[in-house]
């Protein structure tokens, strides 16, 4: 019930070549035309709401998510839940706190944002540092996942093929962002995200349908069959061999809450709509698809876990990554006819195609950051700029395909923490700050920027995570000091703290013009610009 | 890297504005003794309506933020601190944990709604009057 032999196979090989043969070409149609850097960054605004909102969604949904909640919540229940549900959560703050805000202050790229308010290379410099640690990490578990997924889905154990399949899909990434620039990464969103809702939503029909439309009968057999009993209904599984598994909980949440959504490769998406109304409303798109994909994803793996069972899950990979595909493949039942079998086909497409478009997304907002807030000088010609993030993609791509392939054989679940962390306790804080704090300084910002950064980067190598278990990225070693998977608990509080501190220590000397700068962008950050933006 | 208008059309001094550079004597409660102060020098003009506006954006993202972060936070706190009220049967047959984690699906959406109608009803009547009243539209950083 678990292989993906003959037909199965050989549709989905023809599926992702169609695929990256359409994602391709929709590029190259739509990249940007002319020598217009605001078509190039932005998209010219030219999406309705619904369709950037649904651009949010898909570069929101990244694989890491898909792959990794899904197997949490296959393998561990209630902690997976609750695990997805901060993935909401997240996206939903960034709804009411920060998404119109930085439609209003931001340009580009999140160095625009701040630099709104405190201008300054030194600014600009420090917030695309902290940029590429943030995203690099991220696109290394996804590059990584590609070649573990193809292996799987293809099925070929082959390390050679694993490699070349990563270095083919990080080839493809660098393609799709450096041509199709915002415009072209869009649209392969947009696709992603409806064939991934809509597959996904036929398979949870038919799991739903296989337990007569009751969610409890689902719930309680996926407890049966899950080896845990009701401990798979509450908390504790996943946590449950460390030393403070309650702490290590909300340290995780607090990580994925605060961090999530203010990762820029989201974040830039705020700056593509043309209104204040029309990014309200996009968000309220994109927050109604991620938690329609949320509930898909809950049924989706816990069915997982009812039908074939916890072992089988674990077995094919220790963490359940795969849990998402093994639930669609369960729903269909032994025998695959035809159309089922090119349903299941279409599953796996969503899920190539979520691997392949969030990386793109998160090249792009590198390369945008690298051009725009370091490379580029204020007479810098637009042609030129747009050379400049072209040859950043390039820059940014390479090095992450190799990472990809040296990190390819070794847990990933550090980076993926790691990305999260630094969202919450470097870039979270400064924005936090920076829009709405009206005495915060130039010194205070690079405080919390540099204070929440260095933080996680030295408690993150003490968790259990890099070394010290079988689990571990380094399974050999024992470094592991720091009592809790994720650093959240300690850097959050540490970003926060380190930027209240600057900012009262630099105060004396330039309190008036902290404020009296954001006097001057506060009607801007709260109205809006007075002529909607058009490009 | 920037030009700001700001920098160029640095903004006069405002001393309706109670952000001014030289605050009033220091209270308490900045919010209820101030406001009554700041409101009887400038009744009417833009000041009133940025003030009004700040006023309206505050008290939305504050409601909002606060109501979705305290309802996951308390259900946090449920899970950790109090498991056995968690693990209390529900009546559809699922723990009430479960009950309450997948009740926050539809909570959200209803959340999304509410904050369209009040942003809509609000808080953009407010930002139409400042953005209209803003002297000069906002210069397009030139360059990168």
């Amino acid at each position: 019930m678990t292989d993906f032999k003959g037909a199965a196979q050989s549709w989905s090989l023809v599926a992702f070549f169609s695929v990256v043969t359409l994602t391709l070409l929709l590029c190259v149609v739509t990249g940007p035309d002319r020598d217009d850097l605001d078509e190039f960054y932005t998209g010219y605004r030219f999406l309705s709401p619904l369709r950037n909102g649904l651009a949010i969604a898909g570069d929101y949904i990244s694989a890491a998510t898909v792959l990794t909640v899904g197997g949490i919540i296959a393998l561990c229940g209630y902690d997976g839940v609750v695990l997805a549900l901060s993935t909401l959560l997240s996206l939903l703050l960034l709804m009411f706190l920060l998404a119109e805000p930085l439609h209003h202050t931001g340009r580009f790229t999140m160095g625009d944002v701040l630099a709104r308010r405190m201008p300054g290379r030194a600014v600009r410099i420090t917030a695309c540092a902290v940029t590429l640690a943030a995203l690099v990490p991220m696109m290394v578990v996804q590059l990584a996942g590609v070649g573990q997924l193809l292996a799987y889905v293809l099925g070929f154990s082959d390390s050679t093929m694993r490699t070349g399949c990563v270095v083919g899909a990080g080839g493809l990434m660098i393609t799709y962002a450096a041509l199709g620039g915002m415009r072209g990464t869009a649209l392969i969103q947009i696709l992603k995200t409806v064939i991934l809702l809509g597959s996904g939503l036929v398979v949870a029909a038919l799991i739903l349908h296989t337990f007569g439309w009751s969610p409890p009968a689902l719930f309680r057999t996926a407890a049966r069959n899950s080896g845990a009993g009701p401990g798979y209904l509450r908390y504790g599984l996943q946590f449950a061999g460390g030393r403070h598994p309650a702490l290590d909980m909300v340290s995780t949440q607090c990580a994925i809450v605060l961090g999530g959504a203010s990762l820029p490769h989201v974040t830039m998406r705020m700056y593509t709509a043309g209104s204040t109304r029309q990014v309200r409303r996009a968000m309220s798109w994109a927050v109604s698809a991620v938690a329609l994909f949320i509930a898909v994803m809950t049924v989706v793996a816990v069915g997982a876990t009812a039908l074939i069972g916890a072992k089988t899950i674990s077995a094919a990979d220790p963490r359940g990554s795969t849990a998402y595909l093994l639930g669609a493949r369960a729903a269909f039942g032994t025998d695959l006819s035809r159309p089922e079998s090119l349903l299941f086909t279409t599953v796996t497409t969503a899920i190539f195609l979520t691997l392949l478009a969030s990386v793109a997304s998160m090249t792009l907002a590198c390369a945008n950051s690298l051009a725009h807030d370091i490379a580029a000088r204020p007479d810098t010609p637009p042609l030129r700029e747009m050379a400049l993030a072209r040859l950043a993609a390039l820059a940014v791509g390479i090095p992450v395909i190799a990472l990809a392939v040296l990190a390819q054989h070794r847990s990933l679940q550090p980076l993926a923490i790691l990305s999260f962390c630094l969202g919450a306790s470097a870039i979270a804080p400064a924005l936090l700050y920076s829009l709405f704090w009206r005495r915060y300084t130039r010194t205070g910002l690079l405080a919390t920027l540099i204070g929440g950064t260095v933080s996680v980067l030295v408690l993150l190598p003490g968790t259990s995570l890099v070394s010290g278990t079988p689990q571990s990225a380094f399974p050999d070693a024992d470094f592991n000091w720091f009592p809790f998977t994720t650093t959240a608990l300690v850097s959050v509080p540490a970003g926060f703290l380190s930027g209240l501190i600057a900012t009262v220590l630099s105060r004396r000397r330039s309190d008036t013009r902290a404020r009296n700068r954001y006097e001057a962008i506060e009607p801007v950050l709260l109205a809006g610009p007075a002529q909607p933006k058009n490009g | 890297m920037s030009t700001d208008s700001s920098e160029l059309h640095p903004l006069r001094h405002r001393p309706a504005r109670h952000a001014s550079p030289t605050p009033p004597a220091p209270s308490p409660a900045p919010r209820s003794s101030n406001w009554r102060a700041v409101r009887a020098r400038s009744w009417t003009g833009p000041h009133r309506d940025l003030r009004l506006l700040r006023r309206a954006c505050r008290r939305q993202r504050r409601v909002a933020a606060l109501v979705a972060l305290g309802y996951f936070v308390v259900f946090l706190t449920l899970t950790v601190a109090f498991p056995s009220v968690m693990t209390a049967p529900a009546p559809g047959g699922l723990p009430v944990g479960l009950c309450l984690a997948l009740v926050q699906l539809p909570v959200t959406w209803l959340a999304v709604l509410f904050y369209e109608y009040t942003a809509r009803r609000h808080v953009d009547p407010l930002a139409r009057r400042v953005r209209h009243q803003t002297p000069h539209p906002r210069d397009e950083q030139v360059g990168p």
